[in-house]
């Protein structure tokens, strides 16, 4: 048997290689000797900083590229490509742009059908009820020939002048339940990531970089199945906003931000770093049709949990990150009529259809609003989001599902 | 489907008809790339002579795939691949880096940002070849010592050996900023 210093031998048991046997003999001699101690710490910090070396793990997409072209075979994921790469960065802004833009010209078209209905309905009205006087006098004179309503310009003129501005303040609760088992994620280190390994031991753990995991979006697998994941935040977040009304009795433009105050929040990374601090802020503009139907576009940065399945230095890991990210896209506000046998309760639910950074985005919310005052008004409701989004050319889905509670002021 | 499938099932299947041939070297491209990757990249040191050797290689295992049926150790053929093309390139160039000359880029790359990564990375270009394989072999793609033995074609021992000298060498160039970090 050779004969190993005890460095040599530290090496070995850092490498696994070394025999039980001679283990106890390297322990006490650990025991006794503060600079193979220090060896340790050496080894195991080399260790540490190698299992980031991202760069040297992770094949870029021209070289995928360059491999595949040259076997005369196409490349396996779509972000294969430089150019394709480029093109699945600017996907988000298409998906936020798409949003954007359907949501202002539905709005924009919906607005102008709604006022053109409502025009010819008051017209129509008030045509019955001459009508009706006049069979009443039986005159020989009518009291009036013709409807006489202002022009739509006129009343359009006058809407806009009578706006008035609403104040909101919502809160949303989300319980937490997804990290649960891995809670320890948060407290490994400073990325706030964690991904396990399948088929290892819990001890064996593997820790990717938040550089690694960013952007999750396709890059170089191909995997046959989906892995949705219900995803809920214990984060409590604020909303404050506001709106203009007019005196239709409804507002009929409005404005929100919401995310502004946040009670607590559990950690997260972005996708895109640089404003953590808007991490939970969302700001949306919207068009009253009549009291009981409203759209809007809705533009934010929000966190969602993100979990998925992927190929990392040869071994499929499980990934789970909270990232916050921007979204964007038209949202549908309806409401019933006022329950006069409930103290004027009005239910109201919502959806959101749109994108985010990575992928479509869908939330649907259901509650019921209290008027205390004309100007105050107390919401609660039940918030439910779906994000969809790819990994490694797989297709992941993530939920959220929280209450939702505000308060909504017009002045 | 594939993902299910065994290193040894999909590189027979890489034999057949051009679909699954590509289907079946795609899902061993995606299992083993990143480890091809780290062995030419941190033992040839240079990026683009490291992503034509990648590139080489995979072209080299594809073939092969068409010839033999085979394959009992995918990653450690895999390897072997890589490893005798990173060493013709070896040949054709000349070591000339020196201890003296020994110093970390102004200019590191983002992925870099971790000091000692980037002081690991730069120091590994001064330890030699074959010490510096040994280490790669160990500590970027996990591989026992009896692995590197068989991928190298040498001995347990001087497996051992060279390892041994590549963490000696390692800690003697990263002596001073170690010492920092345990103070800290």
């Amino acid at each position: 048997m050779q004969d190993f210093t005890p460095s040599e031998q530290l090496i070995q048991f850092l490498d696994g290689e070394l025999p039980i046997e001679q283990e106890q003999n390297l322990f006490d001699e650990m025991a006794l000797n503060p600079d193979l101690r220090s060896e340790m710490r050496d080894g195991l910090a080399v260790r540490s900083a190698i299992a980031k070396d991202v760069e040297a793990f992770t094949p870029t997409p021209d070289q995928t590229r360059a491999v595949f072209a040259g076997l005369g075979l196409s490349p396996p994921y779509a972000g294969s490509s430089g150019n394709n790469r480029a093109y699945a960065k600017y996907l988000s802004l298409v998906w936020l742009f798409l949003g954007l833009s359907i949501g202002s010209g539905l709005a924009s078209w919906l607005s102008k059908d709604s006022f053109e209905r409502q025009y010819a309905a008051l017209k129509n009205k008030m045509q019955i009820t001459i009508d009706g006087l006049n069979d009443k006098l039986n005159s020989s004179k009518p009291v009036m020939s013709s409807v006489e309503v202002p022009n739509k310009d006129e009343i359009l003129t006058n809407t806009k002048e009578k706006v008035r501005t609403v104040i909101v303040y919502r809160d949303r609760i989300v319980p937490m339940m997804n990290f649960d088992d891995h809670s320890d994620a948060y407290e490994m280190n400073n990325y706030d990531v964690m991904a396990k390994q399948n088929n290892v031991s819990e001890s064996d753990q593997h820790i990717i970089s938040a550089a690694e995991l960013q952007t999750p979006v396709a890059f170089n697998h191909t995997m046959p199945f989906n892995s949705p994941s219900i995803s809920l935040s214990n984060s409590v977040q604020g909303f404050i906003g506001l709106s203009w009304s007019n005196n239709v009795g409804y507002p009929r433009f409005w404005t929100q931000v919401r995310g502004i105050g946040t009670l607590s929040q559990v950690p997260n990374i972005s996708i895109n770093s640089g404003i953590e601090e808007l991490s939970n802020l969302n700001v949306s503009v919207g068009y009253s049709f009549n009291e009981n139907f409203a759209a809007g576009i809705e533009l934010g940065r929000e966190p969602f949990m993100l979990r998925y399945n992927g190929i990392a230095k040869g071994r499929r890991t499980l990934y789970e990150q909270q990232s916050s990210m921007l979204l964007g896209g038209i949202v549908f506000q309806g409401k019933l009529s006022p329950l006069e046998s409930l103290y004027n309760v009005q239910p109201v639910s919502s959806m959101f259809l749109g994108g985010s950074e990575i992928g479509p985005l869908a939330r649907f919310s259901t509650g019921l609003q209290y008027p205390i005052t004309q100007t105050i008004t107390l919401y609660g409701g039940l918030e439910y989001s779906l994000l969809q989004f790819q990994f490694q050319s797989n297709s992941f889905l993530t939920q959220k599902l929280g209450f939702t509670y505000g308060m909504q002021i017009n002045l | 489907m594939y993902s299910e499938m065994s290193d040894e099932e999909l590189f027979q299947r890489m034999g057949g008809r051009k679909g699954e041939a590509e289907a079946c070297f795609t899902e061993l491209y995606a299992r083993h790339a990143p480890r091809v990757n780290a062995y030419c990249r941190r033992f040839l040191g240079d990026k683009t002579i490291a992503q034509d050797a990648f590139q080489e290689t995979f072209t080299r295992f594809f073939r092969t795939a068409s010839q033999e049926r085979s394959m009992t150790n995918t990653p450690a053929f895999l390897l072997r691949i890589a490893r005798n093309v990173c060493l013709n390139i070896k040949r054709g160039e000349k070591q000339t880096v020196e201890i003296e000359d020994f110093h970390v880029p102004s200019e590191a790359p983002e992925h870099e940002k971790n000091e000692l990564l980037k002081l690991i990375t730069s120091a590994l270009e001064l330890v030699p070849v074959d010490y510096r394989e040994a280490f790669v072999l160990r500590e970027y793609d996990g591989l026992s010592y009896q692995e590197i033995a068989d991928v190298t074609d040498s001995s347990m021992s001087t497996v051992k050996i060279r390892i041994f000298r590549a963490k000696e060498k390692l800690r003697q160039i990263l002596a001073t900023y170690l010492e920092d970090l345990n103070k800290v």
